[in-house]
């Protein structure tokens, strides 16, 4: 998956998360869920848009999420994604382990040890 | 429910793998028509959005693979399993096949087996014994040979050279060959063994039973060595059996068309010179002693059998 120069590389694990988090608010398509995700990350984030594909599709693999074709506002023929209650309870559980994992990596960044360690 | 417990087991697109293929693909084409729309919108050629929605989104069939494996990858592995099951159930099956083959020739030997033993106790009550075979054809051979013995007789038929061949050949002392055929006019043969030229060809039948010795018989003619010399076209030494006639000797020599003085002198030298005169028509006559007859014969002793027979012509007529 090569990134482009400007921005910077998602963690695997991280394109799921967003798609996941993306579709709590509402079904979207493919290009929708790009769109939105670029717009959220103030277009910080500009994914490669095809590499949502894949993790869709693990998503839909795994049950978190649920496929129907359907037309645009703008009448064009697409796939909507909606998220399933087991996809709900994954984003949440996924959500907190990302922030604990960000917040342990900005530690580590940051060198500030852990408040327990140092006391 | 049921739906929901095959997704847990198997997550994959339940679907015939074209339809996957298809929907990957529209899916793809819909999101990148969707990026042209954009970029058209904001005032860029066709060719420019094409090849900027291109660089945004990645290759398509690079996706669509990937998205296939995805979809079809837990798919492509219950396959394999299958495949698996399928081999391990057949080597089972054909394993027990050759089982079953096996233990179904082994009882087809025991059978065997079991025949072969009833046979074997029939065969040991004589009674039962009944060969049905026919008696083999043989010939016999007994006496002054290597290998005496019976000798089977070959559908051809056979000569006395090949019986006495096949029974390794005469002993160095065998001197009379007698065949006794087993046919009911036949009477026995008696031959020299210095006659091979005429003893081999003698053809045996079933049962018939040749005896070597080392005895002579004087029924056997043997062969004898004569010399003719003088006025014949074919002089020479030259074999022929014990008890030829002169007349046959000279006949074999091409004697002269005229009347021709004969004078036969044996080997031995007490024995008397036969003399005899051919005459015009090629008849002989013998002119000496009355003790010798027309036909005397060239009687010479096997121990002597060589003669000379010297045909001369009369003085007068050679020089006509």
């Amino acid at each position: 998956m090569p990134a482009k120069d400007s921005t910077p590389e998602l963690p695997q694990g991280a394109l799921e998360l967003l798609a996941l988090r993306t579709l709590a608010r509402a079904p979207n398509h493919g290009y929708g869920i790009a769109r939105a995700i670029e717009l959220a990350s103030g277009k910080a984030l500009s994914i490669e848009e095809g590499s949502l594909y894949p993790a869709l599709y693990r998503l839909e693999n795994r049950g978190d999420l649920k496929s129907e074709w359907g037309t645009t506002d703008a009448n064009r023929k697409a796939k909507f994604y909606s998220l399933t209650p087991r996809g709900r309870s994954r984003l949440k559980e996924q959500t907190a382990l990302w922030e604990k994992l960000s917040t342990a990596v900005s530690r580590v960044l940051s060198n500030d040890p852990a408040p327990e360690r140092a006391a | 429910v049921s739906r929901t417990l095959f997704r847990s087991l198997f997550s994959f697109d339940p679907r015939p793998a074209p339809e996957v293929d298809a929907d990957i693909r529209a899916e793809l084409d819909s999101h990148l028509a969707m990026i042209e729309e954009e970029l058209l919108a904001q005032g860029a050629t066709p060719a420019d959005a094409r090849a900027q929605a291109l660089a945004r989104f990645g290759d398509p069939d690079r996706l669509a693979r990937q998205a296939r494996t995805i979809k079809l990858g837990d798919r492509i592995m219950l396959q394999r399993i299958n495949l698996a099951l399928l081999i391990v159930l057949g080597s089972a099956v054909i394993f027990l096949l050759v089982q079953n083959q096996r233990i179904n020739s082994r009882s087809v030997q025991t059978l065997e087996q079991v025949a072969a033993n009833l046979a074997a106790m029939q065969q040991r009550q004589p009674a039962v014994s009944v060969s049905s075979e026919p008696p083999a054809k043989v010939v016999y051979i007994q006496g002054e040979v290597q290998r005496p013995g019976a000798y089977a007789l070959p559908p051809g038929g056979m000569n006395l050279q090949r019986l006495v061949a096949a029974a390794g050949g005469l002993k160095p002392n065998a001197r009379t060959i007698y065949v006794d055929h087993d046919r009911s006019a036949e009477q026995d043969k008696v031959f020299s063994t210095t006659t091979p030229l005429i003893w081999a060809a003698e053809p045996l039948e079933t049962n018939d039973v040749v005896n070597v010795t080392t005895e002579d018989d004087r029924r056997a003619p043997a062969q004898i060595h004569v010399e003719v010399r003088g006025y014949v076209a074919n002089v020479g030494k030259r074999w022929t059996l014990e008890g030829a006639t002169v007349e046959s000797v000279l006949r074999h020599a091409s004697p002269p068309q005229e009347a021709a003085r004969v004078v036969v002198e044996r080997t031995d030298p007490a024995a008397t010179p036969i003399e005899m005169t051919i005459a015009e028509d090629g008849r002989q006559r013998t002119r000496n002693s009355a003790s010798h007859r027309r036909r005397d014969q060239c009687a010479c002793r096997r121990r002597f059998p060589a003669a000379r027979a010297l045909v001369q012509l009369p003085a007068p007529r050679a020089h006509r």
